[in-house]
């Protein structure tokens, strides 16, 4: 054998006790075929197709799991986004087609599927429009569907008509969903630059510029970081801290590359790429915001911590990038406040605020992730935290979202409660201040000068 | 002529050994490990198409077996009874602790057992949980991808 003991039981005990696994395989799986000129017609094709290209999907990521001993948190399925599929629909409602996304999403035992999506970064086309109109009551009638909208890019610029747009229907969906806490707008995401082979959710879709088919995976492991950082002396410097996440990013990514290879093998379809973003989950241990405290900050949202996630995101991608063949995706560490328990305790605690969020997605991806705001926030303010996060994206020519929950009918202080991966957030503060006069504005936001490469 | 040979283009041989192509013809990474999927040989005018550059050639020869739990006495009797029965024989044996439990730790070859490898997996789980510990199996795929270069 060509291992020393201690490099098995170092694989062993980040399985066992520190919660590594792969947080997802996605399916990314082409629907430009499915297109028609009847909605149900439409929904038929898509169905039908999805239940043909994704059913060995389940049994093939258990039997890795078996075989290799890391546990396959979810298994999901990306989709081209349905605006360009259902665009040439007569009808104008496309609700149908989530729903049989929905079905198709529960019969094969999928834990999501992303794609009821739009870009619309520049402009609307009609299909783009209708979609955009259908997400709320998409969202309220679906369980697993989750829906994108880009609206921004670092070569064309804000579409802050769709900025106005996205504020109401997040607010609107939020309503709708409101009994369940609001858990439709936990399933919605605005982008700025929306990468085409993202495997995580509620952001993923299948590019237009992808295969048919193609296999995305993501890894997780906070708490292997966080061991790593805990255990090394208080003295280590940040540069030996740096490296020492460097060296294990580099072991959690090779796992994520033995799944892919071996996913891509048995389901026929090539690899795709590996998304090498630190995900947390609201289990103990299993958190970002741990690691940032045990480089040494009190809580997280301290002053520095923008720039203790800066070095740890920085570490992660030099350690991933030589262990895999292809990364893309998201490729950061994950802020998502109510997934993440570390954070829902700086969060209560009054240490981190949303202007400290703001700051920290400068240096990360993906963005204003998971937070919940006071119901009565209006619909131009959540624009306006739109805008604000979408030109970060812009300008720094990097990946920013925004996944925020209007919490209906509660205040700062109180909770929402999602279950499972999603956690529970503290419903936070933000500020009180109009910006309806700028945001009713509309038009583009013209791109940064610098985004001129040519 | 078709220069481009696409997974759409390969779908129609399905069901069948060999596809043939002219020369010249480039057949696509994507349908290639679909090919390979679905047992079809390619060849370009005379020559075989190799199959796509896959991560293992040969299936895992070794597996790592864990055993985490309370120490007591028959342990390694019972899993290695296990392994005798399915014709998998011990190459190594280690113990040690994870953060307060024992730990034992084996390194068997696979390539002789009598049974698949789920099979011995569910077979070595069951006997664990008599015992009320923690037995876990891993190709040793794991182990060369993350600590090996």
């Amino acid at each position: 054998m060509n291992f020393t003991r201690d490099e098995i039981i170092e694989t062993i005990r980040m399985v066992q006790a520190e919660q590594l696994d792969i947080r997802t395989v996605t399916l990314g799986i082409s629907l430009r075929d499915c297109a028609s000129s009847s909605i149900s017609q439409v929904a038929d094709k898509i169905y039908a197709k999805l239940m043909e290209k994704g059913s060995e999907l389940v049994p093939i990521a258990r039997q890795l799991e078996e075989e290799f001993g890391i546990p396959i948190v979810n298994k999901r399925i990306s989709v081209t986004p349905i605006a360009m599929v259902a665009e040439s629909c007569v009808d104008s409602d496309y609700t149908p087609i989530a729903l049989a996304m929905d079905k198709a999403a529960k019969d094969l035992g999928i834990d999501f599927i992303g794609g009821f999506s739009a870009l619309v970064q520049k402009g609307f086309t009609r299909g783009d429009m209708n979609l955009l109109n259908s997400i709320p009551d998409a969202l309220s009638r679906t369980e697993r569907v989750c829906s994108s909208v880009n609206v921004a890019t670092s070569k064309s610029g804000i579409n802050m008509d769709a900025v106005l747009a996205m504020g109401r229907i997040i607010k609107e969906t939020a309503k709708l969903t409101a009994e369940q806490d609001g858990i439709g707008a936990a399933k919605l995401v605005v982008f700025a630059n929306a990468p085409e082979d993202n495997p995580f959710m509620a952001g993923a879709f299948h590019g237009p510029g992808e295969p048919e088919t193609t296999v995305n995976v993501g890894i997780s492991g906070p708490g292997v970081v966080n061991a790593v950082v805990s255990n090394l002396p208080r003295e280590a410097d940040l540069g030996q801290l740096s490296e020492a996440i460097k060296k294990m990013a580099f072991k959690i990514t090779r796992v994520g590359e033995l799944i892919g290879r071996e996913a891509s093998r048995r389901l026929g379809a090539p690899f795709g790429i590996i998304d090498l973003s630190l995900a947390p989950t609201p289990a103990i241990g299993d958190s970002i915001a741990n690691i940032l405290e045990a480089m040494g900050l009190k809580r997280c949202g301290a002053h520095g911590t923008t720039a203790a996630l800066a070095l740890l995101t920085d570490a992660v991608k030099k350690g991933g990038v030589m262990a895999s063949s292809h990364v893309g995706g998201l490729s950061g560490a994950f802020i998502p406040v109510s997934e993440d328990e570390g954070m829902i305790r700086a969060a209560k605690a009054g240490a981190l605020t949303i202007d400290k969020l703001e700051a920290m997605t400068c240096v990360c991806s993906v963005g204003l992730d998971m937070i919940a705001i006071p119901g009565d926030t209006k619909a131009s303010t959540i624009s306006g935290i739109i805008a604000d996060e979408m030109a970060i994206g812009m300008v720094n020519q990097k990946t920013t979202a925004v996944r925020i929950i209007p919490a209906i009918g509660k205040k700062a202080g109180e909770r929402l409660e999602f279950g499972g991966l999603l956690g529970y957030a503290p419903v936070m503060n933000i500020n009180r201040f109009d910006c309806s006069e700028f945001i009713n504005r509309g038009g583009r936001i013209p791109a940064p000068i610098h985004s001129f490469k040519n | 002529m078709e220069v481009l040979v696409t997974l759409e283009s390969l779908k129609n041989w399905e069901g069948q050994k060999v596809a043939k192509f002219p020369p010249d013809t480039i057949v696509t990474k994507e349908a290639r490990i679909y090919a390979a999927k679905h047992g079809i040989e390619i060849y370009i005018g005379e020559e075989k198409l190799p199959e796509p550059t896959i991560s293992n050639p040969i299936p895992a020869q070794k597996a790592v077996i864990s055993v985490v739990g309370e120490d007591k006495v028959g342990i390694i009797a019972a899993v290695s009874e296990v392994l005798a029965k399915n014709q998998v024989n011990i190459l190594d044996i280690t113990q040690t602790a994870i953060q307060g439990l024992f730990a034992m730790i084996m390194v068997v070859d696979i390539s002789r057992a009598s049974c698949s490898f789920d099979e011995l997996k569910s077979a070595l789980s069951k006997r664990g949980q008599e015992l009320c510990v923690r037995v876990d199996a891993q190709r040793e795929e794991v182990f060369h991808f993350m600590h090996r270069i």
